[in-house]
């Protein structure tokens, strides 16, 4: 009497995953096709540039050293301001909801800091740490550090009580409830701050990359704006793009690794946070 | 009883509920012996649950005192199993990581924990479903696993809360038979709460009647059935009809009261 049971649905790799990602190269595709249609007969290529203008671009510019220096330096300052920023969050978030009291002073200040718009402390990171990376990462890891901590904090409060209790009943110590059930039942609340955070670790680069540097996809980018150079800007554009495109399919395939243990979601483990 | 493994004395518990007052356990006394199975039917809301709160020593008493092996119950005590309604296995562990947790916090090597649980786990036919996680399992297979990982620690007590609550009439009969199995290998002493009367009547040496809230025992009956007992059947044997009888009435009291009379008119 085996009852009925449930069998895990397909993983990102099952079945109709190929043709879902044919559906999303002709969709890109047909964009891209009314957009070269559109220019020249509508719409004037000084504004909005055109496919094939920027195709044609982004092959100059792969065949420059300059921007692999650029794309380094956006990278690099987006991973480290990724991790500086996760790991403190993750930290905070594990230390803070341990500690009632301390949560609850420190409640109104963490909000407080968590509502200046990064933009505005842009210029003030470059004051305090300098032209160079430092003062970008430093600005990606402050975006990261909140949504981490308070992902942490969250899936760390939500904890089924009865889970901790079957655990203490079996005779588990607090260190033991700790790691082995608050921690992995907290675990999809942590990974989702980890997983949404990582965009805002780019867009911290970039704003301070924007702000002052010399080198850098958003220095670049400004550098175009600054020139009227659509077609330049919008090649930097999209090599953002497709950085985030890699950048979440690393983060999906480690999430439903680390969450098999989930009934898959319709969307079948593809399932992208929309910001 | 000099014997007793469990004495619930004068047990009282109350809560606070918007504000006012409710009295959940108004003063249980039991005693458990050694190796005796020992149900409890109550009405819903009498304080069933709550009792088993108490003695496990999750919750503290407002009154009386719970002892084990005479002394008193404060905090958790791990010679109690308990296997609650809700089966609370862990989702993110497979069956036989859910089964062999009590092992792993007991630091039993891995090899042994691994051949305990997949004996237990072969025990109650859930062989092959050992990688499965939680959520490809039915409720009846959950269950399953739920009982067995408090069997597998061997606690001395063990209490249940309706563990066959959720399931359906015929996996319910079905995991009867296997539970009373699996209890006449190790007759260990049981307290085992329901609100199903043939239920209670045909796994128990006593069933114990509770009254609805705040609940105190209002009887406590021998079941003067043989064992090994012929679950699928124990309908059509006599000592079993009268018993239900006897006990229906004293039961169907309590629920009308308990559902604050508006079963009376009927």
């Amino acid at each position: 009497m085996a009852g009925s049971v449930v069998r895990a649905a397909p993983g990102p790799r099952g079945p109709g995953w190929a043709r879902l990602n044919l559906y999303r190269v002709l969709l890109a595709v047909a964009v891209l096709a009314v957009w070269e249609f559109a220019t020249d007969r509508w719409v004037d290529p000084f504004w909005f540039s055109s496919p094939l203008r920027i195709g044609a671009h982004l092959v100059e510019m792969v065949g420059q050293l300059d921007l692999f220096r650029d794309l380094w330096v956006t990278m690099t300052e987006t991973f480290l301001g990724y991790f500086a920023g996760a790991i403190l969050g993750v930290l905070a978030g594990l230390v803070l909801s341990r500690l009632e009291t301390l949560a609850r002073v420190l409640d109104p200040f963490i909000v407080a800091l968590n509502g200046i718009p990064r933009v505005a402390l842009a210029p003030l990171f470059i004051i305090w740490f300098g032209i160079d990376i430092k003062s970008k990462i430093v600005l990606a890891s402050t975006l990261v550090f909140f949504i981490t901590f308070y992902n942490t904090f969250a899936g760390i409060r939500g904890v089924e009580p009865a889970f901790k209790n079957v655990a203490r009943v079996m005779g588990a110590g607090e260190r033991q409830i700790f790691l082995k059930v608050i921690l992995p039942a907290a675990s999809p609340w942590i990974i989702t701050g980890l997983k949404m955070s990582l965009p805002f670790a780019l867009i911290g680069a970039i704003i301070g990359e924007f702000m002052a540097a010399s080198k850098g996809l958003g220095f670049r980018l400004q550098l175009y704006t600054g020139l009227f150079n659509t077609t330049g800007a919008i090649a930097v554009i999209f090599i953002l793009m497709i950085m985030m495109i890699a950048f979440n399919a690393i983060l999906n395939r480690i999430e439903d690794h680390l969450l098999r243990w989930r009934p898959k979601t319709p969307m079948g483990g593809e399932a992208t946070e929309v910001h | 009883m000099a014997d007793a493994v469990l004495s619930i004395q004068g047990v009282q518990r109350d809560f606070f509920s918007r504000g006012r007052l409710v009295e959940a356990l108004g003063g249980v006394d039991l005693e458990i012996a050694e190796g005796e199975f020992l149900t409890i039917v109550g009405p819903s809301g009498c304080g069933k649950s709550t009792l088993l709160n108490l003695v496990s020593g999750l919750m503290p008493t407002t009154g009386g005192r719970v002892l084990y092996r005479g002394a008193e119950v404060r905090g958790v005590n791990t010679e109690i199993g308990y296997v609650t309604q809700q089966d609370n296995l862990f989702p993110w562990r497979t069956l036989r990581e859910n089964v062999a947790f009590p092992l792993e916090v007991q630091r039993v090597p891995p090899e042994e924990r691994r051949r305990r649980a997949d004996a237990m786990i072969a025990k109650v036919g859930l062989g092959n479903f050992e990688e499965h996680y939680p959520y490809e399992l039915s409720g009846g297979m959950r269950q399953r696993a739920n009982i067995i990982r408090t069997l597998i620690y061997d606690p001395q007590l063990i209490l249940m809360d309706e563990p066959f609550g959720p399931l359906d009439a015929q996996t319910r009969v079905i995991l009867q038979d296997q539970l009373l199995r699996l209890w006449l290998e190790s007759r260990k002493t049981v307290v085992f709460i329901t609100h199903d009367l043939v239920e209670a009547i045909a796994l128990a040496d006593r069933v114990a009647v509770m009254t609805a809230r705040p609940g105190v025992i209002k009887s406590v009956n021998a079941v003067a059935i043989p064992r090994p007992r012929d679950i699928f059947h124990i309908h059509d044997n006599e000592v079993f009809r009268r018993l239900y009888d006897k006990l229906w009435e004293e039961l169907e009291v309590e629920v009308r009261r308990g559902s604050g009379g508006w079963l009376e008119a009927s």
